[in-house]
C-alpha cells in the first residue's frame, strides 16, 4: 500500500512538476481525452463535452461560459498551478468517470495537452 | 418532477412576489442600479470557474444552503470546493439571500430559472427563443442580454 502511494505520489509529481522526466503517453492521453466514458454523471460523458475535441480551441461550459483552450501552445501558464491542476481533475474526472483519474490518465492528458 | 416544480412556482408566486424584481427598484447598489459585482472573494473565485455569478439576491437563503450543501451533484457536475472555502461561500450567500418567507427548507427551489419571477420577468416566449439559440446556450448565462449582469445590474430590458 505504502509502496504504492509512494509510487502514485512520484507519479504525479512527475507528471504536474516535471512531465517531460514521466513515461507519459500523448497518444493515450488523446484517446481519453476524445473517449466517451461511462460512470459518470450523463450530462458529461467526455472531456470533449466542455473542452471540445480542439483543446487548441476555446471550450464553453454548461452554463455558457468560455473555457480558455487547455493546449499549452495556446495558454502556456494552463498548468503551472498544481493545487489548481489537482482541483479540476478532481472535479472533472468525477463528473465525466464518476472517479478520480490515475496518475497515468492525468500524466497522459498532461502529455497529450502539452503536445499539441 | 414538473409538477412540483409548477406547484412550487405557483406557491411562490402567491405568497410572495418579491418586490426587488418590480422594474426600476433595483437601486439598492451604486451609481447605475443593480446589486453591485459580488465583492466576496471567495464566491467571485470559485463561482466563476464555471458560470457567471449569480448575485445571491437571486435565490433565498435556503436554496443557496441546499446548493451548497450539494456540491458534488452541482446542476449536473462535481462543483467541489475546498470544505473551508465552500462554508465561507455559503455564509456570504445566505446573509445576502433574496428575503423571502415560507420557502421549503427541506425541498426549497434550486434553480433561478424555477422562480416564479424569472418566468414572470422574461415571458415564456422570449425564454424559448434564448433557450434555443445556440449563442446563449443556456439560460443560466444571463450576461448574454443583460450586459450588466456581472455588475449586478438587470434591469436593462
Amino acid at each position: 500500500m505504502s509502496r504504492i502511494t509512494l509510487t502514485t505520489a512520484v507519479v504525479v509529481a512527475l507528471g504536474l512538476l516535471a512531465p517531460s522526466l514521466a513515461a507519459a503517453d500523448a497518444a493515450a492521453g488523446k484517446a481519453f481525452w476524445m473517449a466517451n466514458h461511462s460512470g459518470g454523471k450523463p450530462d458529461t460523458p467526455s472531456c470533449t463535452t466542455c473542452h471540445t475535441n480542439d483543446p487548441t480551441k476555446a471550450g464553453q461550459t454548461r452554463a455558457g461560459k468560455a473555457i480558455d483552450p487547455m493546449a499549452v501552445s495556446v495558454q502556456p501558464d494552463r498548468f503551472t498551478d498544481p493545487a489548481k491542476v489537482e482541483k479540476w481533475f478532481g472535479r472533472n474526472c468525477n463528473s465525466v468517470l464518476g472517479r478520480d483519474c490515475t496518475a497515468t490518465e492525468k500524466a497522459d492528458v498532461l502529455e497529450y495537452l502539452k503536445s499539441i | 418532477m414538473s409538477r412540483l416544480i409548477l406547484a412550487l412556482a405557483a406557491t411562490s408566486a402567491l405568497l410572495f412576489a418579491p418586490a426587488v424584481f418590480a422594474d426600476n427598484d433595483e437601486g439598492e447598489g451604486g451609481e447605475g442600479g443593480g446589486w453591485g459585482a459580488v465583492q466576496h472573494a471567495a464566491t467571485q473565485a470559485e463561482c466563476s470557474g464555471c458560470h457567471m455569478v449569480f448575485p445571491p439576491q437571486l435565490l433565498p437563503p435556503e436554496s443557496w444552503n441546499a446548493i451548497m450543501g450539494d456540491l458534488k451533484n452541482h446542476f449536473g457536475e462535481d462543483a467541489t470546493v475546498e470544505a473551508a472555502t465552500a462554508e465561507s461561500i455559503r455564509g456570504y450567500l445566505v446573509a445576502n439571500a433574496m428575503q423571502m418567507p415560507g420557502v421549503d427548507a427541506a425541498n426549497p427551489p434550486l434553480r433561478i430559472t424555477e422562480m416564479r419571477w424569472f418566468t414572470h420577468e422574461h415571458g415564456k416566449r422570449l425564454l424559448a427563443k434564448a433557450e434555443a439559440n445556440p449563442k446563449i446556450g443556456s439560460l443560466s448565462n444571463c450576461v448574454a442580454c443583460h450586459r450588466g449582469a456581472a455588475s449586478g445590474m438587470f434591469d436593462d430590458d
